[in-house]
C-alpha cells in the first residue's frame, strides 16, 4: 500500500486515490486539424519510463481534486506531489 | 425536541442503542440542513460575511458558532451544516452576496445521514476500518476529513476530546455502516475474561 500525499489533504492510503497515468500531456489545439497518427499519438502513447515519472493522481474518496506526484515506477518511492498549473520540479535523477 | 424525520435508520434504531456502552456511544445525529458552497477564494470572505461565519481557508478545518458549523471540502468548496429551517434562506443570501460571480450554492440536505461516535474507545472503533492518523496529535477537535471508513466514503469530524466524532455518510451506505459500527463496537462490551483480563 502506498502512502500518498495530497497537496491539500496530507498523507492517506492509496485506495482513496485513482491513477490517471502520465501527467503534462497537452491535448491538441486544433484536434479537426490533425493527422490521425498524430491523434493516436495524443491518445495512446505514454513514455512509461522504468524510474521516475510524473503522474497524475486525483484523491478520489478525499478532497476529489486531481494533482501530479512524481514517483519511480520501479521502487515506488515518492518524491513528492505538486499541484496542477505548478512549475515542474526536477526529478530526482535529474541536474536542477 | 430534535428533528429525526424518518430515515433509513429507523429500523437500526434499537440496534444502535444497544450497541453504546461506556467506552464508545453510538447515536444518530438529528437530520441537519446542508448546503454545499463552490465558490473561488476572491469569494470567501464576502460568503464569510453573508453567512457571519468565517469560512475555513486552512485544508481539513471546521469553523463552527455554536448552531451552524463550515467545513471544509476542497480548495474551492465547503459545506455548511445548519438547522433545516435555515436552508432556503442562507442559500438566498449566499446567492445574492455571490451574485455575478462564478458559484454554486446548493441545498444537499438528502445527501448525507450523520451518526455520532463518542467515547473513549471512538479511536479505536475507528481504527479497525480507518486508515487516517486519528491520534490526537494528528487530529484534533475542529478537524474533518473526507476519507473511507469501512471502505465507504464518510465525512469525518472531531468535535470535542471525548473524543467524539460525527461520521456522514450517503443515505445508501448508512445500514451498512451502522451496522459495521454496531460490529466494530461489540467487542468492548463483552465481559472480562477471568485470570486473562485484569
Ligand atoms: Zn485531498
Amino acid at each position: 500500500m502506498l502512502l500518498i500525499s495530497c497537496p491539500w489533504c496530507g498523507p492517506r492510503d492509496e485506495t482513496e486515490f485513482h491513477c490517471g497515468g502520465e501527467a503534462h500531456i497537452a491535448r491538441p489545439l486544433d484536434p479537426p486539424a490533425l493527422p490521425d497518427a498524430a491523434w493516436a499519438g495524443y491518445v495512446f502513447m505514454r513514455d512509461n519510463p522504468k524510474g521516475w515519472m510524473r503522474e497524475r493522481w486525483m484523491h478520489a474518496q478525499g478532497c476529489r481534486r486531481w494533482f501530479n506526484l512524481v514517483r519511480h515506477t520501479v521502487t515506488h518511492e515518492i518524491a513528492g506531489a505538486y499541484l496542477v498549473g505548478a512549475p515542474l520540479p526536477p526529478l530526482p535523477d535529474e541536474c536542477p | 425536541m430534535a428533528d429525526r424525520g424518518t430515515t433509513i435508520l429507523d429500523p437500526l434504531a434499537a440496534a444502535i442503542a444497544a450497541a453504546s456502552c461506556e467506552e464508545a456511544r453510538l447515536s444518530r445525529l438529528p437530520l441537519v440542513g446542508q448546503v454545499t458552497l463552490r465558490a473561488g477564494r476572491d469569494a470567501v470572505s464576502l460568503a464569510g460575511v453573508a453567512l457571519d461565519l468565517a469560512l475555513p481557508t486552512e485544508p481539513n478545518r471546521v469553523a463552527s458558532d455554536g448552531g451552524r458549523a463550515a467545513v471544509w471540502l476542497g480548495p474551492d468548496e465547503w459545506l455548511i451544516l445548519l438547522p433545516r429551517g435555515d436552508v432556503a434562506s442562507t442559500v438566498a443570501r449566499l446567492e445574492m452576496a455571490l451574485d455575478g460571480g462564478h458559484f454554486a450554492a446548493v441545498d444537499t440536505s438528502a445527501a448525507r445521514l450523520g451518526l455520532a461516535l463518542s467515547g473513549p474507545a471512538a479511536r479505536q472503533v475507528l481504527a479497525k476500518g480507518c486508515g487516517l492518523d486519528l491520534h490526537p496529535r494528528a487530529f484534533a477537535p475542529g478537524d474533518c476529513a473526507q476519507t473511507a471508513l469501512a471502505r465507504v466514503p464518510v465525512l469525518l469530524v472531531q468535535r470535542d476530546e471525548a473524543p467524539t466524532f460525527w461520521v456522514f455518510v450517503r443515505p445508501s451506505y448508512a445500514v451498512f455502516l451502522a451496522r459495521w459500527l454496531i460490529d466494530a463496537i461489540a467487542e468492548l462490551r463483552l465481559a472480562p475474561i477471568p485470570g486473562l483480563d485484569t
